[in-house]
C-alpha cells in the first residue's frame, strides 16, 4: 500500500513538459520589471544591473528630478530667510518639509508623501511616510509607528530612534546584540553596513511563522563620541511591506553637525 | 544547498538563482500541485515562492539547512494562493468531511483520493513522506515541529487513511 501511495503521488503530481520554463519566464519577467529590491540591501551585481537597465534608467531620472525639486524648494526657503540668519542656525530650513519618494513594496512601485522630522535636541533628521505612519516622541525617543493601531493578533510594528550619548557604536551594538540573544531564538551576526545607514546592524527572528517577530537594530555614530540606535520591529510576513518601508525611510536618516 | 550559491544570489547573480531553480523546481512543483490540488495554482505558488526566495534570501541563515526554510515559504505560498482562490475549506468542515466520508470496505477506493480528504495536519506530512521519501527528522524540521509530534501525526494520518480505505491496514507504524 505504501508503494501504491507513492506511485499515486508521483502520478498525480506530474506536470506538463514546458511548465518549468513557463514558470521561469514568468519569474524573470517579474524580476526584470523591478529595480533592485530594497530588502536585498543594495547588493546586486553588474549582471543584475544589466538585466534591470531600463528600470534603473527610470529610477535615475526620478532621482535626478527629485533631487532638483528638493534643491529648488530648499533654495526658495533660503531666499525667504530673514537677512542675517546664520547659515547653520536653523538647519531645518535646508531640508524640504515634505517630499515625494518612490518606494517599492512587494514588487510594486508606489509614490509616498514623506514628511520631515527634525529632532532639535539629538540633531538628526528623517523623512517618514506620513500617509501610513505617525511619529510619536516618548521618553526621549522618536517612535515611528502605524497611524492606525494594528489588530491585537499582529506583533508590534515600529521604528524607534534613540540617542545613546557617550557610548561608541561598536560597544552599543555588542550590548544590544547580547540583549537580543536572551530574548530571541535566532539572532544573526553583527554586520557592518553602508545601507540604509552607515553603521552596524544586527537582526533577530522569533521564529518562522508568518507572525514571528523580527527585530532589526542599526547603530550609527552620532559624531560626538556617542551613537544613535534605530530599532525596527515588525513580523515575518511584513518584511516586504513595513520592513521595506522602514528601510526606505532610513535612507533619509541624517545626523546633523552642531 | 551550497552557501556559495546563496552568497552569489545575494549579490544578484541570476545564473546562481537559475541553478537553485533547477535544483528545487521539481520538488516545489510536485509538492505545490499535491497541496493545492490544482496545476495552475501550483504554478502561481511556485512562481511566488522563488520570487520570495530571491528577494528575501538575506533572511536565510546559512548555518541551518536550506530545505526547511524553502519549504516554509512554499507552503505559505500554497495557502496564500488557495486562500486567494477561496478554495480553502475551513478546518472544522474538513474534519466533518472526513467523518462523513468514511466508507465501507471497497476495493475501488483510491488511496490518493483518501489522502486528499485528510486534514492538512495529516495530509502534508504524508505527502512529504511518500512523495519525497524525507525522513521524519527532515519533515519535522520543515514543518517546524517536534519529531514526536510529527510521528504522532503520521500515525494518526495512517489510521485515518485506513478508515478511509474501509478498514484496510495501511502502511507500517513508525
Amino acid at each position: 500500500m505504501e508503494r501504491n501511495l507513492k506511485d499515486k503521488l508521483l502520478e498525480k503530481s506530474g506536470y506538463a513538459e514546458g511548465t518549468k520554463e513557463e514558470v521561469w519566464d514568468r519569474i524573470e519577467a517579474m524580476l526584470d520589471s523591478e529595480p533592485a529590491a530594497p530588502t536585498r540591501m543594495g547588493t546586486r551585481s553588474q549582471t543584475a544591473r544589466k538585466q534591470t537597465k531600463r528600470s534603473d534608467r527610470t529610477m535615475r531620472t526620478l532621482k535626478i528630478t527629485m533631487g532638483v525639486a528638493v534643491f529648488i524648494m530648499a533654495f526658495g526657503v533660503f531666499l525667504a530667510m530673514p537677512a542675517g540668519t546664520a547659515f547653520m542656525k536653523d538647519v531645518k530650513e535646508w531640508f524640504a518639509p515634505e517630499k515625494k519618494v518612490e518606494v517599492e513594496v512587494e514588487g510594486q512601485k508606489e509614490e509616498t508623501d514623506q514628511k520631515l522630522h527634525q529632532n532639535e535636541e539629538s540633531k538628526y533628521i528623517i523623512y517618514y511616510d506620513q500617509e501610513r505612519y505617525k511619529l510619536v516622541q516618548e521618553n526621549g525617543k522618536d517612535v515611528i509607528t502605524t497611524k492606525e493601531p494594528l489588530p491585537e493578533r499582529y506583533p508590534e510594528v515600529s521604528m524607534t530612534i534613540e540617542q545613546v550619548k557617550d557610548e561608541k557604536p561598536e560597544d552599543v551594538i555588542e550590548r544590544l546584540s547580547g540583549e537580543l540573544a536572551g530574548k530571541y531564538e535566532d539572532v544573526r551576526k553583527v554586520e557592518q553596513v553602508s545601507e540604509p545607514v552607515q553603521g552596524y546592524m544586527v537582526r533577530a527572528l522569533a521564529g518562522k511563522e508568518w507572525d514571528s517577530e523580527v527585530v532589526v537594530i542599526y547603530v550609527v555614530d552620532n559624531q560626538k563620541q556617542g551613537s544613535f540606535t534605530i530599532t525596527e520591529k515588525y513580523f515575518l510576513e511584513a518584511a516586504e511591506g513595513h520592513g521595506a518601508r522602514f528601510h526606505q525611510m532610513l535612507k533619509e536618516f541624517k545626523v546633523l553637525a552642531e | 544547498m551550497d552557501n556559495r550559491l546563496i552568497e552569489r544570489i545575494l549579490q544578484g547573480d541570476r545564473n546562481a538563482f537559475r541553478s537553485l531553480y533547477d535544483e528545487y523546481f521539481d520538488y516545489a512543483m510536485r509538492t505545490a500541485k499535491l497541496v493545492t490540488k490544482n496545476g495552475e495554482w501550483a504554478k502561481d505558488a511556485v512562481q511566488e515562492t522563488f520570487l520570495r526566495v530571491y528577494r528575501n534570501v538575506w533572511q536565510y541563515d546559512g548555518s541551518k539547512p536550506f530545505k526547511p526554510w524553502f519549504y516554509c515559504i512554499l507552503l505559505r505560498e500554497c495557502y496564500r494562493v488557495m486562500e486567494r482562490e477561496k478554495k480553502v475549506v475551513p478546518f472544522g468542515e474538513q474534519l466533518e468531511k472526513i467523518a462523513v466520508e468514511q466508507k465501507l470496505p471497497d476495493v475501488s477506493v483510491d488511496v490518493y483520493e483518501v489522502l486528499q480528504t485528510l486534514d492538512d495536519l495529516y495530509r502534508i506530512p504524508l505527502i512529504l513522506k511518500y512523495l519525497h521519501d524525507y525522513s521524519e527528522k527532515e519533515i519535522a524540521d520543515m514543518l517546524d515541529v517536534n519529531v514526536n509530534t510529527l510521528k504522532s501525526r503520521l500515525l494518526k494520518g495512517r489510521e485515518k487513511m485506513k478508515k478511509g480505505l474501509g478498514g484496510e491496514r495501511y502502511g507500517t507504524e513508525s
